[in-house]
């Protein structure tokens, strides 16, 4: 997958754990796990929106296009 | 929830209904077919084994529901009160052809019990036959079954299920292709023992088209359901 999710670097930026962020979304840890792995296929905008809220950031700071080599 | 109740009960349905039908088929045809086919063969096995162990050994073959080509082979109804202007008359669609002949030297009794149902490839499609239909029945039940299990999990497509519906469409199309083959063996080793003789038969391929129609539909629903498998892994996987 060309998109890369790096949720894990803002939450070590705010200091924020994966069940308290969870939390404050309202999305279980199991599919917060999945889309901190890179295992997502789809990200709804509604919860693009709720982590871009808690983190205080922009979409452009947890997503990022990196072309695979081909 | 209500939704979910909604589809167990029909799965529920489904299941007893499929039982049912096995039963009341297998109790009122399927036995009294099997009763009087094992009843027929004994007694012909018993005179192979009589034929078989006099001074001059003989083999039997029998073939069973030859497609009849020759319309005028009609046999006249009497003795039946009909109202006037009404005549019923009987046509002959299949004839079973019993042939004996004397056994070539050094054949044993087992080869001739195994004549009795023509050659060997007829012998082998026949237990390919039986195989899809136990498949089938297996297939249907593992299904039912595991669509059951699958709403407690909320997840209906199931990659086995897809693999049985695909294996259910693919048995069907055999079957139907293995009855055509079957026949036209056998039409064509009973034309070969009537030649001279004025009985014709109807040497045309015998396919159920019908049959293979449900196999390929089948097979359409087996991609649906694949599509819809894939559909669900996506959305698993949308956060």
């Amino acid at each position: 997958m060309a998109i890369i999710i790096n949720l894990d670097v803002m939450m070590a930026k705010r200091k924020m754990s994966l069940n308290e962020l969870s939390e404050r979304v309202d999305i279980t840890p199991a599919n917060l796990s999945i889309l901190k792995t890179g295992k997502a296929k789809a990200v709804r905008l509604s919860t693009l929106e709720a982590i871009c809220r808690v983190l205080e950031c922009q979409p452009g700071d947890i997503l990022e296009y990196r072309p695979d080599p081909e | 929830m209500e939704r979910t109740k909604t589809l167990r009960r029909r799965i529920l349905i489904l299941y007893v209904a499929f039982f049912a039908v096995v039963v009341a088929g297998i109790s009122g045809s399927a036995v009294g077919q099997f009763t009087r086919g094992y009843d027929e063969g004994m007694k012909l096995s018993q005179r192979v084994v009589d034929n078989f162990t006099t001074d001059h050994p003989r083999t039997t073959q029998m073939l069973y529901a030859l497609p009849n080509q020759n319309r005028d082979l009609n046999i006249s109804i009497e003795g039946l009160s009909l109202p006037e202007g009404v005549s019923v008359a009987a046509r002959i669609n299949t004839l079973d052809l019993l042939v004996e002949s004397e056994a070539d030297e050094g054949t044993s009794l087992l080869q001739a019990l195994f004549s009795l149902n023509g050659s060997p490839a007829t012998i082998m499609l026949s237990y390919v036959l039986l195989g899809c239909y136990i498949a089938i029945f297996i297939f249907i039940l593992l299904i039912i079954n595991s669509l059951r299990r699958s709403l407690k999990s909320e997840s209906v497509f199931d990659r086995k299920n897809i693999v049985r519906t695909r294996a259910i469409g693919i048995c069907i199309i055999v079957i139907a292709l293995a009855h055509a083959a079957i026949q036209h063996l056998s039409v064509k080793a009973a034309t070969a023992l009537l030649d001279g003789s004025s009985v014709q038969l109807d040497t045309s391929l015998q396919l159920k088209y019908d049959n293979i129609v449900m196999g390929i539909l089948i097979l359409f629903i087996a991609e649906a359901f694949a599509i819809g498998y894939d559909m669900t892994q996506e959305q698993k996987f949308t956060i």
